[in-house]
């Protein structure tokens, strides 16, 4: 009896021990009932106009010692430089990198190190853009000295010809890896002759030619106050960066009559282009119609889009081609939502022997989705994460001063922060079907490297 | 009065040093150690675990196995079947993902405060009851594969890379790359890697870090929920056989029609933390000063004169064995003397780095950490690091001391290190020009 008892016990604790370790942690329950609440992020982001009239957008932060301020020009990156002038801009704020009249290369990064300050420029196909970020107690002598970079550059000959050489060697290197060759390929092949496909490549020859005049012409026709965004974060007042921004913006001419570039009639015709070269593995890049940011459909489809390839591993073409067949170590989509160029790209690099099982998989479960749509499941969850991640964008202080040079950029309106989740939220199952039916159903454009018969 | 007390306590507030991170940190009685970085800028929190455990300690033959067992801790435990962790922390508004180096396997998920609990439960749980199936193993595998083809077979760099550090460090452990071979990957078992996990994945062998809007109390309070019942297995393990003794020089040389330009590079063998804090701060400094910034020696003598299109320096002591430094060149052409280059440019950056560059280079340093106080993921890492690398948290606040103790004398001896003792290599990868180069 009592080995009967003791039998039964034990399987009563193997049982138990079964169930207890069988038994799945509820997440939910953990989340509703921890120490640790939920939070709004607290800092608001202000439209400001200066004395002289220059709107920047501001999230004081004090909590920080630091500044971070932002801007860019609209009408002044590389697809708006003049065909003969090709790299124009991309030259120029390479150039600023010089320093002033007063503080020669060595004194003036001499200058930016001791202080801890950063200053730097850049230009992509739209906009030329600028940064600074400061110690706030190093405030006074950081944004004196942007003002002197921008106004007092240095600018001399030798400095434009080592970039010059520099800017040579990077179209020599530009196709070493099948990665970079296929990029420049994809560019020319969705933009043909646009001003949007220019690369080193193309830039090259009008490079060699620029002179010191053509980059001060630049800096004075190009960077205009009507077309100039600002975002400041961190420690400072906005009487304080008014003030410095009063001090260096208004100082640039109040306009220019530059034309706003035509849109690109992009190629999506759904063929395939071939780069012959011998590779370990077949690299993909594919396109097909996107959406505008400020368009109806843009949450509809940014949902749809996160559904199918753009959450990481757990999307649907994830799931398939990686997680259950191992075919690739990633296959994504993600928007491109420019007012000039609305794409949904995607990519994927695998084995030659695995490209034909992949190919199917994406055209299948593109069919797929674009004629059952996705299920509630999928789109609870990818709301959930969509509305539990919105804090982390707030990570660094710095960086929000580029989200509200970003957010002006979009036109997404000084509320958006507010309004942001409501835009998720109020997505309905139709609204994510008929998106995904609308721009999930064409075939792609696609450009690849490495599939040698 | 009140005016010169003012103008007093405005300086202090001036020249006040930052604190580095304000990192407080406590062990649990299984051994965990957690460190904590309070930042309440918003309400956000970086959790990493830090396992001390990486390629350098696979046993022969078993190469990829830390890598392949990184993967495998997505893919389900007794309780968080199949893929599902990546599931829940999707639900719950996360970023996660996982790296392996040669010295630690690091796991890391970056959320909204409120589902820190989240977080915890799934790592606390991963570290104790992960139950993998036959087919998620096979499956994990071939990527990883794909993965080793993607980031090495596909590029001439990483591929000529191999080579070097293969030729650097011969037979010690940091020769193997971390994805393992090709061959090693296909022939690696389930048994392997859990063989691997019971060995390694234990709360005494692991830092967790947690870095964002909570406090000490709280975070004790936590990270004993979660973690305070897991068994320590006493992980007591040999330390690999890291240190090379030897000084020899070696020297590799690839041409590659892919390659369109020259590219040189000069490895070296150095001493890290733990073998010579003194050099190593000191080496810290003198490469800053030497290559690493855009107002460097070597970028002002160098680049911005036309003697080559660039230059420069690049020191990694974070490693639990032996560190590198490294120098490398894109000359302007085809018969740049290397070697006289290297000599020459150490020599002369030597003797002109004076007691007051030094004590620049210093002030340079300790005037950025105020960014550090910025982005609590960026701390993590850096806490996270020097953790994992057994620097206690008062060690790691006293960062700027150890920065501002470093001597002319120190520098000194480590550059003659560099120049005289220590083992290194130099690459040259070049380009191969012959007829057809884009059909063969």
């Amino acid at each position: 009896m009592t080995k009967i008892l003791s039998f039964i016990s034990v399987l009563v604790l193997i049982v138990l021990g079964v169930v207890y370790r069988n038994s799945t942690i509820d997440f939910d329950k953990i989340v509703a009932n921890s120490v640790l609440k939920e939070k709004t992020f607290n800092k608001i982001a202000q439209e400001i106009v200066t004395p002289k009239g220059i709107k920047y957008w501001l999230i004081e932060d004090k909590q920080i010692e630091l500044i971070g301020l932002s801007f860019s020009f609209d009408k002044a990156g590389t697809a708006y430089d003049e065909q003969e002038s090709q790299g124009l801009s991309l030259i120029a704020a390479q150039m600023l990198d010089e320093g002033t009249k007063e503080y020669d290369y060595e004194k003036y990064h001499n200058f930016l190190d001791l202080h801890g300050v950063a200053i730097g420029f850049s230009a992509d196909k739209e906009y030329f853009n600028g940064y600074i970020t400061t110690p706030s107690y190093n405030k006074m002598q950081a944004f004196d000295m942007l003002d002197k970079v921008l106004f007092e550059p240095r600018l001399g000959d030798d400095f434009l010809s080592i970039l010059k050489n520099k800017f040579a060697v990077s179209v020599k290197t530009q196709r070493e890896t099948p990665k970079s060759e296929l990029a420049l390929k994809f560019k020319q092949e969705i933009y043909g002759n646009h001003p949007y496909a220019r690369t080193v490549e193309t830039m090259a020859e009008s490079v060699e030619k620029l002179t010191i005049n053509d980059i001060k012409n630049f800096l004075q026709a190009d960077l205009v106050q009507n077309n100039l965004i600002i975002g400041v974060a961190g420690n400072i007042t906005a009487d304080e960066a008014s003030k410095f921004i009063d001090m260096i913006f208004a100082k640039f001419n109040r306009e220019n009559n530059k034309p706003k570039l035509k849109a690109p009639k992009l190629n999506l015709i759904p063929e395939i282009t071939d780069i012959k070269r011998k590779t370990a593995q077949v690299i993909s890049s594919f396109a097909l119609k996107g959406v505008k940011r400020l368009d109806a459909d843009f949450y509809p489809l940014h949902i749809a889009n996160y559904i199918f390839a753009g959450s990481g591993l757990t999307s649907r073409l994830s799931l398939i081609t990686r997680e259950k067949e191992g075919l690739t170590y990633g296959a994504y989509t993600y928007l491109v939502t420019d007012e000039n160029s609305p794409l949904i790209i995607g990519g994927f690099s695998l084995v030659p022997e695995n490209y034909s099982k992949m190919k199917e998989l994406l055209s299948e479960q593109m069919q797929k989705f674009a004629t059952n749509g996705a299920t509630k499941d999928e789109l609870k969850a990818a709301k959930d994460y969509l509305l539990a991640s919105y804090n982390l964008r707030f990570k660094s202080t710095l960086a929000l001063s580029g989200m509200l040079n970003e957010m002006q950029k979009s036109k997404l309106g000084l509320d958006f922060l507010q309004k942001r989740n409501d835009y998720i939220k109020s997505v309905t199952l139709d609204d994510v079907n008929k998106a995904a039916a609308k721009y999930f159903a064409a075939k792609p454009k696609e450009v690849r490297i490495g599939l040698i018969e | 009065m009140l005016k010169i007390l003012l103008f007093i306590l405005c300086c202090f507030v001036n020249i006040a040093e930052a604190k580095f991170l304000g990192a407080e940190e406590f062990y649990l009685g299984n051994g965990l150690r957690v460190v904590v970085v309070p930042n309440h800028k918003a309400p956000v929190i970086k959790q990493m675990i830090w396992y001390k455990v990486g390629t350098v300690d696979e046993p022969l033959g078993k190469g990829g196995i830390a890598h392949l067992l990184e993967h495998l801790m997505f893919r389900g435990t007794k309780k968080v079947k199949d893929s599902s962790f990546n599931n829940i922390i999707e639900a719950h508004g996360g970023q996660s993902n996982a790296f392996t180096s040669h010295d630690f396997t690091v796991y890391y998920e970056f959320l909204d405060i409120s589902r820190l609990e989240v977080a915890l439960a799934l790592e606390a749980d991963r570290m104790q009851n992960l139950h993998i199936s036959d087919e998620a193993f096979e499956t994990e595998r071939k990527i990883v594969f794909q993965e080793r083809k993607q980031r090495i077979s596909n590029s001439p760099f990483a591929r000529f890379g191999e080579v070097v550090t293969k030729t650097l460090w011969q037979n010690n452990p940091y020769a193997r790359p971390i994805t393992g071979t090709e061959d090693e990957i296909n022939s690696l078992t389930k048994q392997d890697a859990i063989d691997f996990y019971n060995m390694y994945y234990s709360p005494d062998n692991a830092v967790l870090v947690l870095a964002g809007d909570i406090d000490i109390d709280t975070a004790k309070k936590l990270a004993k929920k979660y973690f305070a019942d897991i068994k320590a297995k006493n992980v007591n393990r040999k330390q690999p056989d890291f240190y090379i003794t030897q000084n020899t020089s070696f020297e590799v040389k690839q041409q590659n029609v892919e390659i369109k330009q020259v590219r040189l590079s000069e490895k070296y063998v150095v001493p890290h933390f733990a073998q010579n804090i003194e050099q190593t701060f000191a080496l810290m400094l003198f490469s800053s000063y030497f290559g690493e910034t855009s107002n460097s020696y070597l970028k002002r003598n160098y680049v911005l004169t036309n003697k080559v299109l660039s230059a420069s320096s690049y020191y990694q002591p974070y490693a639990r064995g032996q560190g590198s430094f490294s120098i490398s060149v894109v000359p302007n052409n085809e018969d740049f003397d290397f070697d006289k280059f290297v000599n020459k440019a150490l020599t002369d950056a030597l003797l002109l780095f004076t007691q007051e560059k030094l004590e620049d280079e210093k002030k340079k340093i300790l005037t950025s950490f105020v960014y550090m106080l910025d982005n609590p993921e960026d701390a993590a890492s850096i806490v996270g690091s020097f953790a994992a690398l057994g620097f206690d948290v008062q060690q790691i606040e006293n960062y700027a001391q150890y920065i501002k103790d470093v001597k002319l004398e120190d520098v000194k001896k480590a550059v003659s290190y560099l120049q005289n003792d220590a083992t290194n290599v130099k690459a040259s990868l070049l380009p191969l020009l012959h007829k057809g180069e884009n059909d063969d």
